[in-house]
């Protein structure tokens, strides 16, 4: 903490580098000096824990100017009417010149209170920008708020540069973005001026040597660009001298943008910011085909001609890099063809020979990936023109079962050939996500009625063959398999899988959704478990088995809430069915890690448990609100009450299971069957007739106790996360029911300017001790220097 | 500090100072030396626009009509869109309120026909235009903008309009009484 703070303190001059180093010094002598390596080793555990103690005073001032700025916005915005607007015009200029004012007098190097200056100065630009909102408010002027946003920018950004305030910078920045957005996309105007900002923080962070200051500069410089070359294309670009002369600019700035990127790359700060540039060189050489798209849609020809051309010269002159960008004109070109491009799986061929022949592993990797691409091209055109779009869109997400069985059967057998392992790689990640797409796409109740059974070979006679040749594919594949003594474990479920799903009727809604989700939960259980168990070091599938809980515990948990919204009288239903689905999920993590646990394998078990626990909170959050007069979940169809007692069937045994194993840890289990059994009460006992008090109050009493336990237990693991975590919710939640009950904009305004103020105040004087510490320093440090001498 | 930031530090204050100082004038300006005209609002769909702490106001001058478009000798509406328009304004026969006479993209031609002319943008063509003139938004208190806003069919805003044809509200009237909230 130190050493951070005499860096600022060389900044602002209170001492010299020198000084700074015999500081430094002073105090590294002292543990070097100790002979005794207990006491050594103590210094050693406490280095890292020093990194990460926070300054409290910048804490503090940092969120009482938070609280201040919020104040000041939402008092003037709340257009109290008991001040004439004069009076209120008269108090922002006070405002204003006395927040700069302040930061004025602070900040003078002799006060030494730079921490409260410059709380000041921001406040002083937050008030400049009020000011800028209360005229506009005052003479109800609306024809083009932009230029106050813009005003604001530029006096912010002006004043921030001069003092080289990083936070007004951000917050100046942040401004133009909405100033370029606005009027790029609602007026129609280029914001060339948008680069000026741009550049002049890039020129700043270049010279302080501020990686992310780069990397997002050169974020913002690649907006810019962009947008300035579809602003040309849109409005400039024509099919005659002036379209050419753009496409020579966008290939030179491409050019340069290459050239630059690749050298900042190199410098280690700015790696982020080098890449970036050179994607959006990459991007800029791309340019043209936007601008000819614009221009003439039908110019596929000229593509596969110049695809071709490019190819056959690299070729010769045994230039990779022309493959793959011939790759990606051929790729362009299978995109925009108006004919079905089943002639694209030539060129895909053609090249991946040729980077078989140079070993070229990345290259092979896309060739699998443009391959998988091209499986959809005679799949999706193969459909009868009779079929509907949703239809296409169902079978599409069935094939994926046995594509992905196929996936990941190639993948495997080819995933240790020293050329082709890259390839491998691909067929098996791109294997896994394809098996996770229906369990996201068609798990939900929608009507699939039209969907023609696929056992009957019926009009999708084609898909139906296709589907069993690659079920049929992937067992051979796997029968191969075996016999190479491959491990098939977690292969070998995702086939039965496919297979099974051919004979099952999913175009009713009821044995759809509890195939999927028994699927679901089924796969949840055997990729956490198997990944795992088999330890084969850093493989896919571990990663995987993450990827697929949390994606199906995010994108479940977006439905049922996104259903809670719109479905006001059922909102409980779906607020407590996502609780369930999280329920099931956290104890199969939990199981895993007890049986896993008692093997002696290691197992992240705080990934789900984390997601589960937000998901829990949001949920049980949301439901801590006045709701609707709620329907009993027995009106509702029939599906939704299978679904509900599976769930609570499948939790019940878990549970069983899990209190009979699990050895500690058995408080979050206790919180977890708490908050299960109450929202289960309240699931079954929701109706018409219950006032929703009832509810606001469990969920209310649920919420704090979940906040509790969790506070409990992260002394209990000493995890300051999960300490951080309940402190933030129980926050959340006692502003939540303070805003629900008492909200009005001014007394608002109020409590945050109070508080605000109080906290300049602590911050004030926690600076005054530093500057006393200061103080002590420097004459300890002129001690030394005398001693020296 | 350093001497430059001592010196630039007041400046850019007062440059910021200058910028509301200069926006305040502007419209100081503009409400005192511009020609008053009295606008009728109408009823908006859907009804219930009031958002936060303002009201959006519609006029009717906001509908540009396909007679007024033919007359002003424009064909092409489309080419209209999201640029800017000026609007003649006439009195209408009861001699009270105003309304639109003519549109045209150069106020000089306008000028010579008509006294007061406003400026707007285009926010959508079609057979008629739809035009803002900046003058939409009335801003008040927290939660008080159901009044204006239940009886728009009886709101009419005074505006003051310069001589090149920028305008700001200067009165709001419901039922021909005037409505402050302060």
């Amino acid at each position: 903490m130190l050493l951070k703070e005499m860096s600022e303190w060389v900044d602002l001059g209170l001492i010299t580098q020198q000084q700074k180093l015999k500081i430094e010094n002073h105090y590294s002598d002292a543990p070097s000096a100790a002979d005794s390596p207990v006491e050594q080793n103590e210094i050693k555990t406490e280095k890292p824990q020093a990194k990460e103690r926070i300054n409290l005073s910048r804490v503090i001032i940092g969120l009482a100017t938070l609280c201040l700025a919020i104040g000041i916005i939402i008092f003037y915005a709340s257009n109290w009417r008991k001040m004439p607007p004069s009076l209120k015009l008269a108090q922002i200029f006070v405002l204003i010149l006395s927040t700069y004012g302040g930061a004025y007098w602070f900040l003078q190097a002799e006060r030494r209170f730079s921490l409260v200056g410059r709380a000041l100065l921001l406040l002083g630009m937050i008030s400049y920008g009020t000011g800028i909102m209360l005229v506009a408010q005052i003479y109800h002027i609306s024809s083009h708020p932009t230029n106050g946003l813009l005003a604001w920018a530029v006096g912010a950004f002006a004043i921030s540069l001069l003092m080289r305030e990083k936070s007004g910078i951000i917050l100046s920045m942040a401004l133009f973005i909405i100033w370029d957005i606005w009027e790029y996309s609602y007026f129609g105007n280029p914001g060339y001026l948008f680069g000026v900002p741009v550049l002049i923080t890039a020129w700043l962070s270049w010279k302080d040597k501020n990686s992310r200051g780069m990397t997002a500069s050169a974020l913002l410089f690649a907006g810019w660009f962009l947008q300035l070359a579809f602003y040309a294309i849109e409005n400039y670009a024509t099919d005659g001298p002036a379209g050419y002369i753009l496409i020579g600019v966008y290939i030179i700035s491409g050019a340069f943008m290459q050239r630059y990127g690749d050298r900042f790359k190199k410098i280690p700060e700015y790696k982020h910011a080098g890449t970036i540039i050179l994607i959006t060189g990459w991007i800029a050489y791309a340019l043209p085909l936007f601008q000819i798209d614009h221009l003439n849609p039908s110019t596929s020809y000229s593509i596969i001609l110049w695809a071709s051309m490019i190819l056959a010269v690299s070729v010769i002159l045994k230039d990779k890099k022309g493959y793959y960008i011939a790759a990606a004109l051929y790729f362009i070109w299978s995109v925009s063809s108006a004919i079905p491009a089943y002639g694209y799986i030539i060129p895909v061929i053609v090249i991946a020979v040729l980077f078989y022949m140079e070993k070229d592993t990345r290259g092979l990797a896309l060739s699998a990936a443009s391959l998988i691409y091209y499986y959809y091209i005679p799949t999706v055109k193969l459909i009868p023109e009779e079929t509907s779009e949703r239809v296409l869109e169902y079978i599409i997400v069935m094939l994926q079962f046995p594509l992905a069985a196929v996936l990941v059967t190639a993948g495997k057998s080819i995933y240790r050939h020293p050329i082709l392992g890259s390839a491998g790689k691909v067929f098996t990640i791109a294997g896994w996500f394809s098996l996770l797409i229906p369990f996201v796409a068609i798990s939900w109740p929608m009507n699939m009625q039209n969907l023609p059974l696929l056992m009957k070979f019926g009009v999708l006679k084609i898909h139906a063959i296709e589907y069993m040749g690659l079920t049929l594919a992937s067992m051979g594949g796997l029968f191969i398999l075996h016999r190479k003594r491959e491990n098939i474990t977690l292969i070998t479920p995702v086939i039965i899988f496919s297979f099974l799903v051919f004979f099952l009727p999913f175009n009713h809604t009821s044995t759809r959704m509890i195939t999927l989700h028994l699927g679901a939960v089924g796969f949840i259980f055997l990729l956490l478990y198997y990944s795992f168990l088999f330890n084969e070091g850093k493989t896919f599938e571990k990663k995987f088995a993450f990827i697929f809980s949390i994606s199906l515990l995010v994108i479940k948990g977006s439905g049922f809430i996104g259903f809670s919204a719109f479905d006001e009288k059922f909102k409980l239903a779906y607020l407590i069915g996502f609780i369930l689905f999280v329920t099931v999920c956290f104890l199969i993590n939990r199981l895993v890690n007890e049986i896993l646990t008692g093997k002696g394998i290691e197992y992240p078990v705080r990934f789900i448990d984390g997601v589960s626990a937000a998901g829990v909170w949001i949920s049980i959050y949301l439901a801590s609100f006045e709701v609707e007069a709620q329907k009993s979940i027995f009106s509702a169809e029939s599906i939704v009450i299978k679904m509900i007692l599976i769930f609570v069937v499948l939790s019940v045994l878990l549970y069983v299971i899990m209190f009979k194993k699990m050895s500690g840890e058995r408080i979050i289990l206790f919180l977890s069957l708490i908050i299960f059994i109450s929202s289960g009460i309240t699931l079954f006992t929701a109706g018409p007739g219950v006032p929703w008090e009832i509810y606001s109050i469990t969920f209310n009493l649920l919420l704090f106790i979940t906040s509790a336990v969790f506070m409990y237990y992260s002394t209990i693991v000493q995890s300051k996360k999960i300490l951080n975590f309940a402190t933030a919710g129980i926050i959340i939640h006692v502003f939540t029911r303070y805003f629900d009950l008492f909200w009005d904009m001014f007394s608002g305004s109020l409590l945050f300017i109070i508080t605000g103020i109080l906290g300049l105040a602590g911050g004030y004087i926690l600076e005054k001790k530093r500057k006393n510490l200061t103080e002590m320093i420097e004459a300890e440090s002129g001690e030394n220097q005398e001693r020296v001498k | 500090m350093k001497p430059y930031q001592k010196i630039l530090f007041p400046v850019i204050v007062a440059l910021q100072i200058a910028v509301l100082g200069f926006m305040i004038t502007k419209q100081e300006m503009l409400l005192a030396r511009g020609t008053k005209v009295l606008l009728k609002c109408q009823p908006i769909d859907p009804r219930s626009l009031f958002s936060g702490d303002y009201v959006i106001l519609n006029y009717e001058i906001s509908i540009i009509s396909e007679e007024i478009i033919s007359k002003s000798g424009i064909d092409d509406t489309y080419k209209l869109e999201k640029k800017d328009i000026y609007v003649a304004l006439k009195p209408k026969p009861d001699g009270k309120y105003y309304t639109a006479a003519a549109i045209s993209q150069r106020p000089d031609e306008l000028k010579k026909l008509y006294p007061i002319i406003i400026k707007g943008r285009v926010e959508y063509a079609s057979n008629t235009l739809q035009i803002r003139y900046g003058v939409e938004s009335y801003f008040v208190p927290q939660r008080e903008g159901k009044i204006i806003e239940e009886s728009l069919k009886n709101v009419s805003v005074e505006v003051s309009v310069s001589e090149s044809g920028e305008s700001a509200i200067s009165k709001l009237f419901i039922d021909g009484k005037e409505v402050k909230f302060y």
